[in-house]
């Protein structure tokens, strides 16, 4: 088996568990109740966008920083960017520590560690962006009978 | 997985093979970034809103410069910090945090130590425009050390704006 095979392998291992789930489910469901009646999905979803398109972890926590920065955002409430920032920089450094120890018999180059990261950040980014999109259904429901 | 440079940075790219601009990525992204965060740390000054969003438009305006192009480009980075601790009214505070942004960008120190900067000789274009190799290798490195200094500056910037207040 390819190297990237084994890779993504290992990464859908360690992103269905269940601790990966349920932190990316509450982080979604914060953010559904700080942007509310939709007032974020654009933002997430241009998160979304950037981290599948970028090659860099930082260029997503870049985003997330700029977006505290302008306050009326909604990132800054409830120190939610900041959880973020750090979910996606350190927590999901350990993991990608241990998958490339997981695989260090395929001698990994660093690009292809940087990598590991990178699909860890896109899984968490994906999964937590579908939460908020569940949790705002009923709010996008209450709206849409309105009219 | 191939790596695809982003749109705004292929003229960049184009000129470097794939192994090294896909080093320069990886370098971006953890020891620069890494280094950034150190800095932000030990310097807790900031600039106002709006010279911190002239030093991150100057620096998104020189995206995608040509490898040729990186010493002109590194030099208008620093002239603009330069330019700005001359100033009459500049405070103590803001004065030190330029000086010590010139310093690691600076190619002569900073990033220069705190990377290796590989042997270009191997990775030389054909001679279409009759430059010499020496001034193609010194045009190379030239770039890196363009493409290091936009990249940490890039990420203290981000890191900086976050504790900024924009108007609402």
């Amino acid at each position: 088996m390819k190297n990237n095979m084994r890779i993504h392998k290992a990464i859908s291992v360690q992103t269905s568990k269940e601790e990966f789930y349920n932190k990316a489910e509450e982080l979604g469901t914060r953010a559904a109740k700080i942007f509310k009646e939709g007032k974020g999905k654009t933002q997430l979803n241009s998160l979304l966008n950037l981290v599948n398109s970028s090659l860099r972890v930082t260029d997503t926590i870049n985003y997330i920083k700029r977006q505290i920065g302008h306050r009326n955002r909604g990132f800054e409430e409830d120190n939610f960017g900041n959880d973020l920032i750090d979910f996606l920089y350190n927590d999901l450094k350990i993991i990608k520590n241990s998958i490339a120890s997981e695989l260090k018999h395929l001698e990994l180059n660093d690009y292809e560690v940087q990598q590991i990261h990178l699909l860890l950040c896109r899984q968490f980014i994906s999964s937590m962006v579908i939460h908020y999109n569940y949790q705002q259904r009923e709010g996008f429901d209450a709206i849409s009978t309105k009219f | 997985m191939q790596f695809q440079p982003n749109s705004d940075q292929e003229e960049s790219f184009k000129f470097l093979k794939p192994d090294e601009a896909k080093r320069l990525n990886l370098l971006a992204d953890t020891d620069l970034y890494e280094m950034a965060m150190k800095f932000c740390n030990e310097d807790e000054f900031h600039l106002t809103k709006s010279k911190m969003n002239k030093l991150k438009g100057l620096i998104h305006t020189l995206t995608g410069v040509q490898v040729c192009d990186g010493r002109e480009r590194i030099g208008s980075i620093i002239k603009y910090l330069r330019h700005q601790t001359h100033k009459s009214t500049i405070r103590e505070e803001e004065k030190a945090f330029y000086e010590k942004l010139i310093r690691i960008t600076n190619s002569d120190e900073g990033l220069r130590q705190f990377f290796h900067i590989p042997e270009f000789s191997n990775c030389m274009h054909q001679d279409t425009d009759g430059r010499t190799e020496k001034k193609r290798k010194k045009d190379k490195q030239d770039f890196y050390m363009y493409y290091f200094s936009r990249e940490f500056l890039n990420h203290v910037i981000a890191e900086k704006m976050k504790g900024i207040p924009y108007a609402k």
